[in-house]
């Protein structure tokens, strides 16, 4: 004991140290603790002796690695469940992302022509960002089709809406890789505006644009993600205008901006449904009038192979169209083509590695087919007869060049 | 020679009933301890500033004896606790302090190697004043190196330190004792914690208080009164002396969290306890409320008097000297 305490017997510093370190037996602790409440003087020493202390004193390791100790079982079990509800969460956005990628994609067009020929339309939509990109052209009749692909038909069966698989309509086996927009311009040289280069927005723009007022819940979903789509919607009814579409339909009258009011007013009489299984088989071309012009006259050369009848009797999981042959993929891979007017498949022998994926419109084709189509709309399907056509692009992402879709290069 | 205890447990070392010194001479005492020892020795640097080994050994022991190695007096110790009341001290610090208390130079050098800057910082940080600190410093290093005598002794305060908390804390606390009663010797006119105390009673007495308001305040002196002292503790620490929860939780070693909760449980049942003595007293559950709602400054009432009145005893050093 300390004799310098002139009031009480006080603990002397061995104690109130001893106490402040934590290094008292618990009993001798007690003491010190029941002194510390009522006496003033030691409590203003131990204060004063504990501020005067770094922060983490270097001699006095003892009262920080028990913290961790005293935690209660429950409080680590805690740590675990957070761990847990928060990889829960990841997989959740993740899937709410995938999900609203897929309702991102503009669907297929509920289109059938009355002669029941199925006709591929091998137009794929765009990814988002391919949408905000500006050297991505299309010309207008393409970004027709694509928008009148994305308007489901009031007689489309729904069960058969349902039952198509993605890859059937959005060109991919796996329905959420990235997709290019596919050029229809080669199978639609009747169609090309006179004189005029179009630097079209997107077809998904087009589709988004021109009939978001009529999409669903989910459509506009997809379409809230893609702000830049206004935009194009006016630049779309801008150029819309085309006497010479127009005068082959014979539908609009002088009026450029007839054509975009009909899509309008069509769309607001039909139902639109932007889930990405969507059946389009039975849609007729009668209808498909109704809904817009570009899309009737676009209807004669492009139809839907969501469901093609391949002779592997399986589905197709990608499509191509041009200059009047239709390339399709099964779901095991294999090629089928269909020339002309020829109703019946020939399976395409395989000149690739791996498993065929995709088919696509080779892009270079396209670029020249737009050059051309601008310079001189007559000239069309025969410039580029030498060019590469197709493109098929196998599971190791290995492309293939094709001009007739029979004899495959690799690139 | 170790002597067989009656539960067959090997009563070694030190017995209470033995002096410390007898129990040293006899020689005979430690032998068990003696690999613990020889581990201890390896592990200090005593040898750095002259220790030897047996005098290492007699620091140790005598040390230990003297807390009776942390347990109460006339407790008979196993081996077990014994090592484990040896393995929580702190060797090196208690070597050094008492070789400087014994004299040895070159332990004088190695503590003022390493405890004169924390020492001089820590007694600039409690006086708050860099002047007054290094007297401060400077008076206590005097003290440790045994300039005041007491019975024609040189006495050196290290003496008292035994190794159970480390050597820079006890000299903080060493400090903040001299500080603290330094201030109470000059300011015995107006003590430290009666200065407050001394302003209100300069503030003539009014009249006799309502009724309610003695009621009140005999209400509350009885609930403070049966106060547990570690509820007393914190409350006296949070409102008398205004510590932080962090403060107090790191006296306590607990979180602050937990301070938190004891301090609004601590509280609840305070105002049950005086609502039930108010009661008690004859007033009705709603007069009882009323009073509580009562201004304090009405109430004649000195709750730091009450909070360091205590029915438990003092303190006192129970521990073998």
């Amino acid at each position: 004991m300390n004799p310098v305490s002139q009031f009480d017997i006080h603990p002397d510093a061995e104690a109130l140290n001893g106490f402040m370190e934590q290094a008292l037996p618990s009993a001798e602790r007690a003491e010190v603790l029941a002194h510390l409440a009522t006496c003033s003087r030691c409590r203003q020493i131990v204060a004063l002796a504990q501020d005067a202390a770094p922060v983490l004193p270097a001699s006095t390791p003892a009262a920080i690695p028990r913290e961790p100790a005293r935690q209660p079982s429950w409080f680590r079990w805690l740590q675990f469940a957070g761990a847990a509800a928060a990889a829960c969460a990841l997989i959740a956005v993740g899937l709410t992302v995938l999900r609203h990628h897929e309702l991102a994609q503009p669907t297929q067009i509920a289109k059938a022509s009355q002669e029941h020929m199925p006709l591929p339309m091998s137009a794929s939509p765009a990814p988002p960002a391919a949408l905000a990109s500006p050297a991505l052209k299309l010309s207008p009749k393409a970004t027709s089709s694509n928008a009148m692909k994305s308007v489901i038909l009031p007689g489309a069966p729904a069960h058969r809406a349902a039952s198509a698989p993605l890859g059937s309509i959005s060109g991919f086996a796996g329905g959420f890789a990235p997709r290019e927009p596919l050029p229809n311009k080669p199978a639609l040289p009747q169609l090309a505006p006179p004189a005029q280069s179009i630097p079209a927005p997107t077809a998904e723009a087009k589709s988004a644009g021109t009939l978001s007022q009529s999409f669903t819940s989910r459509a506009r979903q997809a379409q809230a993600q893609r702000p830049s789509l206004a935009t194009h919607e006016a630049h779309f009814q801008s150029q819309a205008a085309q006497p010479a579409l127009q005068s082959q339909l014979g539908k609009a009258d002088a009026n450029g901006s007839q054509a975009p009011q009909q899509v309008t007013a069509a769309n607001q009489t039909i139902e639109v449904n932007a889930s990405p299984a969507i059946e389009t088989e039975h849609a007729s071309s009668a209808q498909l009038e109704t809904i817009s012009p570009i899309a009737s006259a676009h209807g004669a050369q492009v139809a839907k192979v969501a469901r093609l009848k391949l002779p592997s009797g399986l589905p197709s999981i990608s499509t191509a169209v041009a200059r009047q042959t239709v390339l399709a993929i099964d779901a095991a891979g294999s090629l089928f083509l269909r020339a002309g007017s020829d109703k019946n498949w020939k399976p395409v022998p395989q000149q690739w590695t791996g498993h065929a994926m995709r088919v696509r419109i080779a892009a270079a084709a396209d670029a020249l087919q737009s050059e051309t189509s601008a310079a001189n709309p007559v000239a069309s399907a025969g410039d580029t007869q030498l060019a590469p056509l197709f493109e098929l692009i196998n599971d190791s992402n290995v492309v293939w060049t094709s001009a007739d879709g029979l004899t495959w290069v690799a690139k | 020679m170790p002597r067989l205890a009656s539960k067959g447990t090997i009563q070694v070392g030190i017995t209470p009933s033995q002096s410390v010194e007898s129990r040293l001479d006899s020689g005979l005492a430690y032998a068990p301890e003696a690999a613990l020892l020889d581990e201890f020795w390896l592990a200090c640097d005593a040898a750095s500033y002259g220790v030897t080994r047996v005098g290492f050994n007699e620091i140790l022991l005598r040390a230990a004896a003297a807390q009776n190695f942390g347990q109460p007096a006339e407790t008979i110790l196993s081996t077990p606790q014994k090592a484990a009341y040896l393995r929580a001290v702190k060797i090196n610090d208690l070597v050094l302090a008492q070789s400087c208390a014994a004299g040895n130079e070159r332990a004088w050098q190695h503590f003022v190697a390493l405890y004169h800057e924390p020492l001089t910082r820590a007694a600039i940080a409690i006086t708050g004043s860099e002047t007054l600190g290094r007297d401060l410093a400077g008076s206590l290093y005097g003290e440790l190196y045994g300039v005041s005598e007491r019975d024609g002794q040189r006495r050196c305060p290290l003496e008292g330190y035994r190794g159970r908390g480390s050597l820079i804390g006890w000299l903080r606390t060493t400090l903040a004792q001299r500080h603290v009663d330094h201030f109470r010797r000059t300011h015995r006119e107006q003590p430290l914690d009666d200065a407050s105390l001394a302003l209100d009673s300069a503030v003539p007495a009014p009249a006799a208080p309502p009724q309610n308001l003695s009621q009140l305040a005999q209400a509350i002196e009885q609930s403070l009164s049966r106060l547990a002292n570690q509820d007393r503790f914190l409350l006296a620490s949070y409102y008398l002396d205004e510590r932080t929860l962090l403060q107090i939780a790191q006296l306590l070693d607990v979180h602050e969290a937990t301070v938190s909760r004891r301090l609004h449980r601590t509280t609840g049942e305070l105002r049950k306890q005086i609502l039930r003595n108010l009661e008690r007293a004859g007033m009705s559950r709603r007069a009882a409320e009323e009073a509580m709602g009562a201004d304090p400054r009405d109430v004649l009432l000195d709750v730091k008097k009450l909070l360091q009145i205590s029915a438990a005893e003092p303190f006192q050093e129970k521990t073998a000297r």
